[in-house]
């Protein structure tokens, strides 16, 4: 895991810098794809190592696949940024985007339900309050004024509202997870994930804020968020796959 | 300590024309019960069967065995011949046994030894073991418990005669011909200390990796496996032993198929690759001749 550790580290720094000092579109969206990059290519090494064992494989496959329409959206950024000349908001970026969801959603509830293990209802109710509380936070403090806002057209109050709520539901599948591997290594790979998808939440409820009041620009430093989603799922799938090489 | 003839059922042939690994899958299919004998003229190998699952294995030097994992002996066959010779159980049970004991007195010749003084004196000393006697005419076996005779068996041109009819036949022929004489007093074996070892070993490392909540559904399913296995109780991820049987032979059997139950789960858990890593890892941390009793599991 040093290797790992080490290219998270690197590329967070080279990141920070670039967007503290020199943060051209080209330059910021080039450091997006890589990161979603090694996102993606984690989820498929550990497909590969997973691949003998059912189950787990059609979790890690379909997990890869979100990932992977997640790269797509970003490449579709950047060329875009660069062909446009301007932010490509809404744009055909955004299916790719949000096809992952439902992608990614299924990949951690199958992993849920394939586990079979009953939770108790006190801790799924926890965990499904946490998340309404959190939706509901959203959903006061700023998705209702984009909703009735005239500013917008309403592809853009669409995608305002459905990356938020995209995101709360993969929420709360990853923090079933993590409780039914609490305490375990496979557990804090889980965690890793979960936190990345919770940077995810942020980066997009800020995006959709700073977008409506016109406020967001390519290279802007809410970037950083989703860069460090992708370097803690990258991180959280590095670690799934070595928690099976330290078995033996 | 002495390997029988029983039947033949495979001739003498030559190993580099032998697909080992179809031959151990037919032996497999057939419940095959007897021994593999590879003789490659510096080593000789033999791998003992019990209904098709290979019991011990081992090789001899200077009449003495020495137990080996069988795929240890395996790979380093590569010239020399295999034949295959079948054996009524209670013999293969017998050098099971035999091999895990050490040998008070080893091919002691009945020329200058008096085989009645000896059973005399290990009937004096209350010795609990095994005499092993080898002729012209075959093998024979006794059984000791507390000085005296338990069981007995006679093995000679693939016919096994049990009880009073071998021990009649053993003073019998004692007094006719020449016999070397061995004498094994009962191993005392750590079986349940080993299986508990492994047990606990292997589920540690699923809780490390998967955590308590996942232990414990796994912990579930294999305590319904089990649960019907005679002096085994399921306690709170552990078994409770205390009920097994006194005899070696038994609990070796009894942990044995413990044992199974819990790698088939874990194999189906972790995968067969990563379970097989794992189980030879905690093998590594063991002493002969658990090593391999537990080793040939695999």
């Amino acid at each position: 895991m040093k290797i790992e550790y080490g290219i998270a580290a690197l590329f967070m720094a080279a990141a920070v810098v670039i967007y503290a000092v020199y943060p051209a579109p080209t330059l910021t969206d080039a450091l997006a794809v890589i990161a979603a990059f090694l996102g993606f290519a984690a989820s498929v090494l550990t497909w590969l190592r997973l691949r003998e064992r059912e189950g787990e494989s059609t979790v890690w496959m379909l997990l890869a696949l979100g990932l992977l329409l997640y790269l797509g959206g970003e490449t579709l950024w950047l060329y875009l940024e660069e062909t446009l000349q301007e932010v490509p908001f809404p744009s055909v970026a955004d299916v790719s985007w949000l096809a992952g969801y439902p992608v990614l959603f299924a990949a951690l509830f199958l992993e849920y339900r394939r586990l079979d293990i009953d939770l108790g209802s006190a801790k799924k109710t926890g965990i499904l309050a946490l998340v309404l509380i959190a939706s509901v936070i959203m959903i006061w403090t700023l998705l209702y004024s984009i909703a009735i806002s005239d500013e917008i057209s309403t592809t853009e109050k669409f995608l305002d509202l459905t990356y938020p709520i995209g995101d709360m539901a993969l929420l709360y599948a990853a923090f079933l997870l993590c409780f039914v591997y609490f305490g375990g290594r496979l557990g804090r790979s889980w965690i890793l994930i979960s936190v990345g998808f919770i940077l995810f939440s942020f980066a997009d409820l800020a995006f959709s804020y700073l977008t409506w009041e016109e406020l967001y620009w390519s290279g802007h430093p809410v970037d950083l968020l989703w860069l460090s989603g992708d370097i803690f799922i990258f991180v959280g799938c590095s670690l799934y796959r070595h928690a099976y090489k330290r078995l033996v | 300590m002495f390997l029988p003839e029983g039947t033949t059922r495979y001739k003498p042939i030559n190993i580099e024309l032998v697909n080992v690994d179809k031959l151990l899958l037919s032996l497999e299919q057939d419940r095959f019960t007897g021994f593999l004998e590879f003789d490659t003229g510096d080593t000789r190998a033999v791998i003992l069967f019990e209904k098709g699952e290979i019991l011990r294995s081992f090789s001899m030097h200077d009449g003495s065995p020495g137990l080996h994992h069988a795929d240890d002996i395996l790979k380093e066959l590569h010239s020399g011949e295999v034949r295959g010779v079948m054996l009524p159980p209670e013999i293969v049970e017998m050098i099971a046994r035999l091999l895990l004991c050490t040998p008070l007195h080893h091919n002691l010749s009945s020329s200058f030894t008096d085989f009645r003084t000896l059973l005399k004196s290990l009937e004096a000393e209350k010795f609990s073991g095994f005499v092993e006697l080898e002729t012209e005419s075959g093998a024979y076996y006794i059984t000791m418990e507390d000085g005296g005779p338990r069981t007995a068996l006679h093995f000679s041109s693939g016919n096994l005669v049990r009880g009073a009819g071998a021990l009649e036949r053993i003073f019998n022929d004692m007094s006719q011909m020449q016999a070397s004489i061995s004498v094994y007093p009962l191993a005392s074996l750590p079986l349940t200390d080993a299986f508990v070892m492994l047990s606990q070993g292997l589920l540690s490392a699923y809780t490390d990796l998967k955590g308590t909540m996942l232990t414990q559904k796994m912990w579930k399913r294999l305590s319904s496996c089990v649960k019907k296995v005679k002096g085994v109780e399921v306690g709170h991820l552990e078994f409770r032993l205390e009920e097994l049987p006194r005899d070696p032979w038994e609990r070796e059997k009894i942990l044995k198929t413990l044992m199974k139950c819990e790698l088939t789960l874990f194999k189906r858990e972790l995968g067969e690759e990563a379970t097989h890593s794992l189980y030879r890892r905690l093998l590594g941390e063991m002493n002969s001749p658990m090593k391999e009793i537990f080793g040939g599991i695999l």
